[in-house]
């Protein structure tokens, strides 16, 4: 009897003292799975969120790389159809001659009336617009020789219209862009300086 | 009955502890042979299983970088390269190659017998490369995509067909065909530039190797990319103006066939900034067919090419002579009867124009006046405003295999050098060294290197590299001055008449050569350099042109008739196209008249039948040295010799006794 209450009294102190251990550790072993659960959770979303973004990212750069490849494509296209070459083979699909280019001599250039305006639309001075005419070689051989026999200054010299200056006008550059009829103004605008007349 | 006797109670704990220790035991078994294994496979095994593993997942490809694109001088491209696409078979991947052969056949258009003979031999053969069809544009390749669209085909790429890929090319397109191709050049099926400026800037504009490491998913999704690779190509842009080197080749094309020459070179300078505005050369290529090219069609003659310029050097001789302050446009020369004889070489004129000033005798292109007008300048003054033009020496010109002509030295002239040289034989030179020294004298005597590449830029629009050419004062604007009266003579009353414009003025000079025969090793009466180079407008010129047309044989011959009618051409275009003002006035119109036939020929050297040699070969460079002393005349020109002397022939004794006349053409 004595021996069985004793035994008794030391199980329940012992139980006692094992149940009060064994709630916190499943405690802290809850929040530990808990935690490292979360943690994979979280790996796990952002890995797929990577491989997400990288399927975007590889699929933008593709759509650039044809975007590029498209532009270059287009490039190649336009210069095709804006080329003389072509343009020529074009015109002549069509119909259109080449105009054979007269060879004017000096002479048609010496019949033309120095004072008839042949055609107006044509970059030519007005008689009341005078240009300063930059001294030419005759004058500046005055200058220069005391011998002054072929000094003969050409300031005021009327402006000879050429009987073919409109042909030489219309003649199409390719690389000209469409222009409205050359105004006496436009005329003066476009009279260049200097080399700027090329871009 | 002795009892039984009760059998041991166990001990529980030992029990447990028993049972305990053989599960451990058991797990250390199982977690070592499990560890035994990862040891082996990460070990042993690492390499193996890696490669394994990448292969699976990761996906490298190489391609190239689109090479850099040529653009005129206007934003023109000149040369573009653009993706194509190769179609091809995994042969070992094919199950049913008569269904896949009549499948692209059908959709490609193709011989269905070729291409499943093209698949049977690349399944016995194991081949996992067979091109099916090459070089398919982006509309093509998603034509078919969608017609081979198979359902089933678990595949990442396109098409959804089992065992057909796509693989990107480059393709290089010369948009303009021939042209401007000897300055844009071409490139090989590698993409290495092979002529022209697609070869002297191949480092600019090369592509280089694109290096993708792509990580897949399980269906074949793209997920991380890691691109390697080097600094991307750039883009060159020229000088050239596409619409004035169109006009450039299609008038040298017309006067070439119509002369029957056997080519033709022209050369739009701008003598202001040095900027090259044309550069044709005819017979030409299209370098997108490169079968066409031949070793004839290839060669970029303006630079490449060496030959004699005849009379447009006595500009060189004339200038000497003015910047020497040794001549005026007026001081009269002699001519003579139209002979000279100089250190027993005879040289001769077309006709016999008499005593004259210095600008009749530019303009009829007198051999007589301009020997004896070097002589004046002396061998020292000329060699040294030879050097100073550029004569002898690469312009700088980025075009590949520049010549720098041929000019010997002083100490190697003979006694007739000075005098041959002068009227422009004796001497190579290139076309675009002679159109150099015309827009010296067009820019008022300072020269202005040329130069074909305006600047070279990033993909990004950021310059690397702007032209910005030297400048030299080589004459002086008086001298210049002096210039443009004497060729703007050439063309209202000398030689070059057919260069007259129409409504402009311009100025110029007239050439024509012998040609060196490479057959009979001299120089031929028969074969012509006729060349015209001028500029326009006189006072305010906008650009110099050179033509030169190489053997015309139909026709007039002569510089003024093969060569100036392609400088008017020309001219009065691009006149127009820039919109300069007209400024041609009644005083200063051509006049009217035959034409005036030029001096040809370098004269014939008494008691020598190899006088004819052509001295610009390159043997002429071990010619004996001719022991010389520095007697020349130099100075004021002697007034004897400006006498007139009517019939008699003006003999002038040049080094007499210095040179024996049977040494000088000993090779």
């Amino acid at each position: 009897m004595k021996r069985r209450n004793v035994t008794r009294v030391h199980r329940n102190n012992e139980v006692a003292v094992r149940s009060s251990f064994q709630w916190r550790l499943l405690f802290l072993t809850i929040i530990c799975v808990a935690i490292v659960a979360a943690g994979f959770f979280y790996a796990a979303r952002q890995h797929f969120a990577t491989m997400e973004f990288g399927l975007k990212n590889s699929k933008l750069r593709k759509q650039v790389e044809d975007l590029e490849a498209e532009r270059r494509r287009l490039i190649l296209a336009k210069e095709v159809s804006l080329s003389p070459v072509e343009m020529k083979r074009l015109a002549q699909d069509i119909g259109l001659r080449e105009l054979a280019a007269a060879p004017p001599t000096a002479a048609a250039i010496k019949a033309v009336e120095p004072q008839t305006p042949t055609l107006t639309s044509l970059p030519v001075e007005k008689p009341s617009e005078k240009k300063e005419v930059n001294p030419t070689l005759a004058s500046y051989a005055v200058e220069k020789r005391s011998d002054n026999k072929a000094a003969k200054p050409v300031e005021a010299k009327t402006l000879v219209k050429p009987i073919v200056q409109q042909s030489a006008v219309k003649i199409a550059s390719p690389d000209v862009r469409p222009r409205i009829a050359l105004t006496d103004k436009r005329v003066a605008d476009a009279t260049p300086k200097s080399n700027s007349k090329l871009r | 009955m002795r009892p039984r006797k009760r059998p041991a109670k166990k001990d529980f704990r030992q029990v447990t502890f028993f049972r305990y220790m053989l599960i451990v035991a058991v797990m250390i078994v199982w977690i070592g042979g499990i560890s035994a294994r990862l040891v082996y496979l990460q070990v042993n095994q690492h390499e193996w299983l890696k490669e394994k593993a990448a292969s699976q997942r990761i996906d490298v490809r190489q391609t190239k970088m689109l090479r850099g694109t040529i653009f005129d001088r206007n934003e023109r491209a000149l040369a573009v390269s653009v993706v194509v696409k190769t179609l091809f078979a995994d042969a070992t991947e094919i199950a049913d190659i008569e269904k896949t052969a009549t499948e692209l056949s059908n959709t490609l258009k193709l011989n269905r017998v070729k291409v499943l003979q093209q698949l049977k031999e690349g399944k016995d053969l194991e081949k996992r490369f067979v091109p099916i069809a090459k070089g398919l544009d982006e509309e093509t390749v998603q034509r078919v995509n969608a017609a081979l669209e198979t359902e089933g085909v678990r595949k990442g790429d396109l098409p959804k067909y089992a065992g057909l890929y796509w693989r990107e090319e480059q393709k290089r397109s010369y948009p303009h065909q021939s042209l401007a191709a000897h300055v844009i050049g071409f490139s090989n099926a590698e993409g290495v530039g092979q002529a022209g400026i697609e070869q002297s800037q191949n480092d600019e504009l090369y592509g280089a190797v694109i290096k993708k490491t792509q990580e897949r998913d399980r269906l074949g999704r793209v997920y991380e990319e890691h691109v390697s690779e080097k600094e991307p190509p750039k883009d060159v842009v020229l000088t050239i103006s596409s619409s004035i080197q169109f006009k450039a080749e299609a008038a040298l094309e017309r006067q070439v066939k119509a002369s029957q020459a056997r080519a033709g070179m022209a050369i739009v300078l701008d003598q202001r900034t040095g900027e090259i505005l044309a550069l044709a050369n005819y017979p030409t290529f299209d370098p997108n067919k490169l079968q066409s090219i031949t070793s004839e069609n290839l060669s970029n003659r303006c630079v490449q090419g060496v030959y004699s310029p005849g009379s447009v050097f006595k500009l060189v001789t004339y200038s000497s002579a003015f910047e020497h302050h040794l001549l005026t446009p007026d001081s009269p020369i002699d001519a003579g009867d139209g002979t000279i004889e100089v250190a027993g070489h005879k040289f001769t004129d077309s006709h016999s124009i008499g005593r004259v000033d210095a600008t009749k005798a530019f303009a009829h292109s007198s051999n007589v006046c301009a020997i004896k007008t070097s002589m004046r300048v002396g061998r020292d003054g000329f060699y040294e405003m030879l050097q100073k033009y550029g004569f002898g020496k690469q312009t700088g010109v980025e075009l590949p295999a520049e010549t720098s002509g041929i000019v010997r030295n002083p100490n190697k002239w003979n006694g007739d050098s000075l005098a041959s040289m002068s009227i422009g034989y004796e001497i190579g030179v290139s076309a675009l060294q002679m159109a150099t020294a015309f827009a010296t004298i067009a820019n008022n005597g300072v020269r202005v290197r040329p130069h074909i590449i305006k600047e070279i830029r990033q993909s990004n629009e950021t310059k690397t590299f702007e032209a910005k050419p030297e400048s030299e004062q080589v004459v002086s604007s008086e001298t210049a001055r002096d210039m443009h009266q004497l060729m703007r003579a050439v063309v209202t009353s000398g030689t070059g008449r057919r260069a007259q414009l129409n409504g402009y003025t311009a100025a110029g000079k007239t050439g024509t050569a012998w040609k060196f025969d490479e057959k009979t090793k001299r120089i031929s009466a028969a074969k012509y350099m006729s060349t015209f180079i001028g500029f326009a407008p006189m006072n305010d010129p906008a650009f110099t042109i050179a033509v030169v047309m190489d053997e015309p044989k139909v026709g007039g011959r002569d510089g003024g008739q093969a060569a100036a009618p392609v400088f008017k051409e020309i001219a009065e275009s691009v006149l127009a196209e820039m919109q300069v003002p007209f400024d041609l006035t009644a005083d200063n119109v051509a006049i009217d008249g035959d034409d005036i036939p030029e001096a040809v020929g370098n004269g014939v050297a008494k008691n020598a039948p190899s006088s004819e040699k052509h001295e610009t070969d390159k043997s002429a460079e071990t010619l004996p040295i001719p022991k010389t002393d520095s007697k020349e005349k130099k100075g004021k020109p002697d007034e004897s010799e400006l006498k007139p002397k009517g019939a008699t022939k003006p003999k002038i004794e040049v080094e007499k006794g210095l040179v024996n006349p049977k040494d000088r053409f000993k090779t």
